[in-house]
């Protein structure tokens, strides 16, 4: 599959970990989302 | 929720001391369970899928039956479908009985041979970024805006996820006050050829790698280690029997002896010997058959590790190791699922004569239960019925 784009998906991560409108808790946003990358990519954790 | 706590307190001590060859008072008996609850009352999961509270209702009615002391590994919903269908993955599906949740692992975008150096260089920024588009097409678009909000809508399903699978365990381990052999504290160990196995390049590639090109599987081996934190300091451990710390087995099965020491087994005796010396007991999930290499559980401390048996016969197990480690053993899976309730009976009876005296038995199936038709109710309640009854004896 090629990589035709020019954005990275840290930088996805970091907008979700920012964006109230899919959950309210900022701690509860940061701990899924670092859930979440981990359950994508199984092997380095998010770093933010 | 003070008698919930003693009753816990009193799992916690049966199974420690079962697992230290001391005749608990009750036998611990105990299960692995991934989606077949979702079955007992004879639905599916895509029934209740897309319901958290139905979800929760169906995983857990089983427990009002079925006497259980602890559950292993787990429980609740492996994977989250949705999350992955939103993303255009289709690694994860639904079976066709509509409840085994299945790995497709051949429709994930693997390394290829020439793509070894990706991972050697630098495996942080492959991981994190081009494993995640190459599997994650939704991900992998010209627009940023377009991939952020199929990520966006990704979480929220995740955050569903997440939480029913909460109100699951919250279900099992508080209000129920069954025991967790591991939690977030746990000393987890997995070795780094697992990580290239399951993650990076695939089974049959690395089984074939592992001869034709060795080098390449050590140097990404070595890389995947200096990517991984192993976290733990000794001193938090001293004396603390449980929760359990853990390691799972996958390529192990598949590997001579003296692989088996190369990729796995050095890496653990190194890491995990300074806890068990500490006081730390190890849960090994075994996968296939590894009666070849049990002997090297003996340079470990006596007692510091229970397996959970797959293939093996756990009688042939006993013999070789059953005065060092602890085994988890009782009814096959093949039984549970095809076996009459009086085949499965005298099983369990024969396990609890050979294997409970002295200590170092818990009662455990040797698979999970996966899938819709892996146990009926009759011959689940019959199997636990007797063991909780033996196990008390």
């Amino acid at each position: 599959m090629e990589l035709t784009n020019n954005y990275t998906i840290i930088e996805l991560f970091e907008r979700l970990v920012a964006d109230e409108s899919w959950e309210a808790d900022e701690n509860e946003r940061l701990a899924l989302a670092k859930a979440m990358f981990l359950s994508l990519n199984r092997i380095v954790p998010l770093k933010i | 929720m003070d008698q919930t706590l003693d009753l816990k307190e009193q799992r916690k001590q049966n199974f420690v001391d079962a697992i230290s060859f001391k005749e608990p008072k009750k036998v611990p008996v105990g299960a692995e369970v991934i989606m077949w609850p979702l079955t007992y009352r004879g639905g599916t999961y895509l029934d209740v899928i897309d319901d958290p509270d139905r979800t929760v209702e169906e995983y857990i009615a089983f427990l009002d039956d079925v006497p259980l002391d602890y559950i292993a590994m787990s429980p609740g919903i492996s994977h989250s479908v949705r999350m992955h269908e939103t993303l255009g993955s289709k690694s994860y599906v639904i079976a066709r009985d509509g409840t085994t949740l299945q790995h497709a692992q051949g429709e994930l975008s693997f390394i290829a041979a020439e793509e070894y150096p990706k991972i050697i260089d630098d495996l942080e920024n492959f991981a994190s970024d081009e494993w995640v588009k190459r599997n994650f097409p939704a991900l992998n678009v010209d627009s940023p805006d377009e991939a952020y909000e199929s990520l966006k809508k990704a979480a929220s399903i995740f955050k569903v996820f997440t939480n029913t699978n909460r109100r699951i365990t919250n279900n099992i381990f508080e209000e129920r006050g069954i025991l967790n052999l591991t939690d977030s504290t746990s000393v987890r160990f997995g070795s780094n050829l697992n990580t290239l196995f399951d993650h990076l390049r695939g089974i049959p590639a690395t089984l074939s790698d592992l001869r034709r090109r060795p080098e390449l599987v050590d140097a990404a081996c070595a890389a995947i280690k200096a990517t991984k934190s192993f976290p733990y300091d000794v001193k938090d451990y001293i004396g603390k029997p449980h929760p359990l710390g853990s390691a799972t087995y996958h390529s192990e099965c598949f590997l001579s002896p003296p692989l088996f020491d190369k990729y796995f087994f050095n890496d653990f005796r190194d890491a995990c010997m300074p806890f068990m010396e500490a006081g730390v007991k190890f849960w090994i999930k075994g996968e296939g058959q590894f009666l070849n290499t049990l002997d090297r559980y003996r340079q470990l401390p006596q007692g510091s590790v229970v397996f959970m048996l797959d293939e093996d016969d756990p009688f042939e197990v006993h013999k070789q190791i059953g005065d060092w480690c602890s085994i988890g053993a009782g009814i096959t899976a093949d039984l549970l699922r095809m076996g009459s309730i009086e085949k499965c009976k005298d099983y369990v009876k024969k396990c609890f004569d050979t294997f409970a005296p002295g200590g170092g038995f818990i009662f455990l199936q040797n698979k999970p239960l996966l899938c819709g038709g892996d146990a009926t109710p009759e011959v689940i309640r019959a199997v636990y019925e007797l063991a909780d009854e033996l196990s008390r004896k």
